[in-house]
């Protein structure tokens, strides 16, 4: 099923993009790409209206006073959200199903990167059943993997002539991009310092960069040319949509102690925690 | 006032990462998998499926396992060469090593550039060089005492399949559709043709110069190496995936093809040497992936669908056996054993008798 309605049409898609556009696969790798976030942008969008209404559910005095009316009281507190969700038109599910939905989507298309780029005899054995009659495989062999100066199937190391090592280029951007589409997405600094969604997106932006980047660094640089695209187009879609918060790339001026950043805050609290233990 | 994350917080976060992290990378680094290959050498085995493994081909007995666990960085599939009790062997991480066969002692490693490319292509051994070509586009000639590098040729695009051997040329297949004949002595190109079509496996010389080969465009190809210029080309049903068997003039081979649906069949082929007319075919149940080889005067095919048949060399009907698993590997004979792997395999070797009837069978010892 995942296979016959995702992986072979993705790589069919691929590699159709392939054969027409100069044989090249770097370049397939970001049509393909540009082209998935075109097809999934509408979901986006929604997927941002929906955490906007979230966000502006969270600012509203009602909300706030009923968290610290039913603070010890979970079951009335639910109750309360939800009539008061209902009454501003608030879908909670309205940011997250669209994100559920794109998610098949991406990995799909990260498996499709990899089928493609058949690696062994048996890789090449199981692309060939999954092309399409209309695809030959004798015009798309040898896939040229070769983009700028990476082999497209092998984990990427840039070689100068005075270094004894290679340079992990594409996992360096991909760290980087990774790092900067998370700090423009991420919403304002919560004002309720016992918010645990801001505490688990912080976390994230410090993680996933460092995840995202060992990625690069083992896997094919394909998969890196993909994740770079991806971050890039992520990045210019919320730009386009006035959702990028271009001043979180900035410094940020020094603030009293009491209202240290959040990042601060989490890293503290997790080291008070691993002392407690 | 510092606020303290909950744990059940942290514990979410950790999760989500540890699912990304599982999904992605499971999906990235499963891919790096092929059928086992198979070599036989006087009383011994040698199978390549992620280590390399010596075993009594008498009674099924591991006599060594390379490396001592399955390393990503260190993965073998190609089958190995096995020359005066040494073990050619070479990696997924562009590396070549030779072992001591008995002690399994490294003699030599060579490396060109580590991870540029890999070894899918088995090493053959010509005179005192090795020879192996790369999917980073280069055949390398090493020295077989030291594994120095003698000379390394570079083609247009990756190579797939093993070279085959004269006194002077070794004939190679490209990804790229050419055949590149090249001196075996300084590296150095001396003739090649375009056939058109993506060639993953090696060449099979016959005694008469004609050289047999198979293209992923559906066509067994016979080059006649002294006028540089095909003999003949024939079409056949479906995709080979492993070079012909030749056999008193005559070629055996079985084919992968598509059926109704998603179902895939297999044909079998016996075609003329000289001149590439079909002298029988059969379709079978299950596609034909590894070359067949000869067994008790009997031509031996294994499917995919764990089928193990021999056919006489008119077309007659020998014995049949199915085993569970993918009969994926090309197998091997050793004295009157048929040795047979794959993937997806009960046990990973299994064995048979002139008779058909199943020997012993190997599976790792446990721990």
């Amino acid at each position: 099923m995942w296979e016959t309605l995702i992986i072979t049409p993705f790589t069919n898609a691929l590699l159709f993009i392939y054969t027409i556009f100069g044989q090249n696969f770097g370049i397939a790798i970001i049509l393909f790409t540009i082209l998935i976030r075109l097809i999934t942008h509408p979901l986006m969008v929604s997927q941002i209206k929906g955490s906007t209404a979230m966000q502006s559910l969270q600012s509203d005095p009602r909300y706030k006073e009923i968290q610290e009316k039913y603070k010890d009281n979970r079951e009335k507190l639910a109750q309360e959200q939800s009539a008061l969700m209902k009454e501003l038109g608030v879908n909670p599910f309205a940011s997250c199903l669209p994100l559920l939905i794109q998610f098949p989507l991406i990995i799909g298309l990260y498996q499709s990167l990899y089928k493609a780029m058949a690696n062994t005899p048996l890789d090449m054995l199981t692309l060939t059943r999954h092309l399409y009659p209309f695809m030959d495989i004798t015009r798309i062999l040898p896939i040229n993997n070769q983009f700028l100066w990476m082999d497209l199937s092998q984990p990427e190391r840039l070689y100068l002539p005075f270094l004894s090592f290679g340079i992990p280029v594409m996992a360096i951007i991909v760290m980087a991009t990774t790092y900067i589409q998370s700090k423009l997405l991420a919403p304002p600094p919560s004002d309720n310092p016992k918010d645990q969604a801001a505490m688990m997106s912080n976390m994230m932006n410090l993680y996933m960069p460092f995840l995202m980047g060992y990625m690069g660094l083992t896997l094919a640089s394909g998969l890196s040319l993909y994740f770079i695209v991806s971050n890039l187009i992520g990045i210019l879609q919320y730009a386009l949509l006035g959702k990028a918060n271009w001043k979180n790339l900035l410094p940020k001026p020094r603030q009293a102690r009491a209202v240290e950043p959040a990042q601060t805050q989490v890293k503290k609290a997790v080291k008070a925690n691993r002392g407690k233990k | 006032m510092l606020t303290k994350p909950k744990p059940f917080s942290i514990l979410k976060a950790v999760l989500f990462l540890a699912l990304a992290s599982l999904a992605l990378t499971a999906c990235g680094t499963a891919a790096l998998n092929n059928w086992p290959g198979l070599t036989a050498s006087g009383d011994a085995i040698y199978t390549a499926q992620m280590q390399l493994k010596k075993i009594d081909a008498a009674n099924g007995r591991q006599a060594w396992v390379y490396p001592d666990k399955a390393d990503a960085k260190n993965l073998y599939y190609a089958p190995p060469a096995v020359t005066d009790g040494r073990v050619i062997a070479a990696s997924y991480s562009n590396v070549v090593r030779m072992l001591d066969a008995d002690s399994r002692n490294e003699i030599w490693a060579f490396t060109d550039v580590q991870d540029k490319g890999r070894f899918i292509a088995g090493p053959v051994v010509a005179g005192d060089l090795v020879l192996i070509p790369s999917t980073d586009h280069n055949l390398y000639a090493l020295h077989l005492d030291s594994g120095k590098l003698a000379w390394k040729f570079t083609a247009r695009n990756a190579i797939w399949g093993a070279v085959a051997v004269d006194e002077k040329l070794a004939y190679m297949p490209g990804l790229d559709h050419y055949l590149y004949a090249v001196n075996l002595t300084d590296g150095k190109l001396v003739w090649e043709l375009d056939l058109g079509g993506p060639m993953l496996h090696a060449p099979v010389l016959g005694p008469d110069g004609l050289l047999y080969i198979t293209s992923l465009n559906e066509e067994v190809i016979a080059v006649d190496t002294a006028n540089r210029k095909v003999a003949w080309r024939q079409s056949v049903e479906g995709t080979i995936w492993n070079p012909p068997l030749l056999h008193e003039g005559r070629l055996y081979f079985g084919t992968d093809k598509a059926s109704s649906g998603n179902k895939h069949i297999g044909k079998v082929y016996a075609l003329d040497a000289k001149t590439g007319s079909t002298a029988w075919s059969e379709d079978t149940a299950n596609p034909v992936i590894a070359a067949p080889v000869i067994f008790g005067g009997e031509i031996a095919f294994t499917t995919e669908g764990g089928d193990v048949f021999t056919k006489t060399p008119d077309g007659g009907n020998g014995w049949t056996r199915t085993i569970t698993g993918k009969l994926t590997a090309s197998p091997v004979v050793v004295g009157d054993h048929l040795i047979v792997g794959g993937t997806e395999m009960e046990h990973l070797l299994v064995t048979f008798d002139t008779q058909g009837k199943q020997d012993w069978t190997y599976d790792p010892p446990k721990n």
